[in-house]
């Protein structure tokens, strides 16, 4: 596993990341999930202010920067959510001016970084990432130039084989909420918003557990109450959903 | 319908290999064993789902006390035995750390019934499904009146 080093222009966007208030982070990731794909750090930030209250333009731009190139971190090395974490606070460690953050500050810090982690799938654009990758968190030993991105037909693969894995492993039991915690579909709903076409897909062909992974990566649900727990009216309202967002499969 | 479980699935169920049982359904998502139970084959019954569906006024809560009152709207009461009893549908859930994870069905010959996850539905003792790793032990035992239908 390559070590990080931080990019010291960055620094601030990280001890602003830490200081937030739990609120105002939640209130900027929920923005986040509502937010198109791959804008420009400027339309997303100006997408923020009209959401988010109590932060300002620069330091909406100075978290995003910050968030940015974390999640393509994730994205790049398949780290888990710990893996991760462990990673950056190693990383804020080294940093002169972060090295004295208190055992408190760096639980707030996992506790923000599994929420900007788990759920969200804002920006998925490879290009995006990678340009940001070359100026930010550069591991160590690592060119810059060098960060594989995922291609269409390697996220399929993915998708497929987290999918069989899931299945083979949770067939059996009866509850989504144990369903849902599985590694693999946890893998899956990481994946972020590029895997929302590969589920439609798949719930078209045939209803599956894939409501709680849509839930959690678009933050929304198109369920109404009168449908709960009938997985062809569920397939359908996602699969309408999905065509309703511009989603093609 | 008739035979056994695959063999990856009886590796999943130890048990059941040591007791009579046979599968009685295809494979299916559309319910789980808690609607199965409730003689619901349409949709699932989940607590914690928020998808999922639960009786109105019920705790959606992962609890003994919840399945209780879920399975009570549709007039089962706890009871103390598991033998057949003339007049009477039975049902039982098995917990694991006292969290409800699955439940089976009496059918009117006494034997036992369920849904096995998205698996298929099986003719079961109730010991055969019972496993320290997914389904726990058979916890409770609820009961309630056949109503007789009058042909005229």
């Amino acid at each position: 596993m390559p070590s990080l080093k931080i990019h010291r222009q960055y620094q601030s966007g990280l001890a602003k990341i830490i200081a937030l208030d739990n609120s105002v982070f939640e209130a900027i990731l929920t923005a986040l999930r509502k937010t198109v794909p791959a804008l420009p750090l400027d339309d997303l930030v100006t997408n923020l202010e009209s959401e988010v209250e109590n932060t300002n333009h620069d330091d909406l731009v100075n978290i995003l920067e910050s968030i940015i190139p974390i999640y393509a971190l994730k994205k790049t090395y398949a780290w888990t959510v710990e893996e991760l974490a462990d990673e950056l606070i190693a990383a804020v460690d080294k940093f002169e001016e972060l090295s004295n953050l208190s055992t408190e500050e760096k639980e707030r810090f996992c506790e923000k970084l599994n929420g900007l982690l788990m759920p969200n799938s804002f920006l998925e654009s490879a290009s995006k990432a990678k340009d940001v990758l070359k100026v930010y968190l550069l591991p160590s030993g690592i060119p810059a130039d060098d960060f594989p991105i995922k291609s269409k037909v390697e996220l399929e693969a993915e998708f497929k084989k987290f999918a069989e894995e899931w299945r083979v492993e949770t067939g059996m039991l009866s509850l989504v909420t144990q369903k849902s915690m599985h590694q693999a579909y946890q893998r899956i709903i990481g994946m972020g918003q590029p895997v929302i076409p590969l589920i439609l897909r798949d719930l078209e062909q045939k209803p599956d557990h894939w409501f709680w992974a849509l839930r959690a990566i678009t933050g929304d649900n198109p369920v109404k109450p009168e449908q709960r727990g009938r997985m062809k009216q569920m397939a359908l309202a996602w699969i309408q959903w999905g065509k309703e967002h511009g989603y093609e499969w | 319908m008739s035979g056994k479980l695959e063999y990856r699935k009886i590796l999943r169920f130890p048990n059941l290999e040591l007791t009579e049982y046979q599968v009685t359904s295809e494979e299916t998502v559309d319910y789980n064993c808690f609607a199965f139970a409730a003689g619901e084959e349409e949709c699932r019954w989940d607590p914690v789902d928020p998808d999922g569906y639960w009786p109105d006024g019920v705790s959606r809560e992962l609890t003994l006390e919840a399945f209780i009152q879920a399975y009570q709207t549709i007039g089962y009461e706890p009871c103390e035995n598991r033998d057949l009893e003339p007049g009477f549908q039975k049902i039982a859930i098995y917990t694991y750390n006292g969290q409800p994870q699955h439940a089976a069905r009496q059918e009117e010959d006494g034997k036992w019934k369920s849904k096995l996850g998205d698996w298929e539905d099986i003719e079961h003792e109730l010991e055969g499904l019972e496993n320290p790793n997914y389904y726990g032990v058979v916890q409770q035992i609820l009961k309630r009146a056949i109503i007789p239908i009058n042909i005229s």
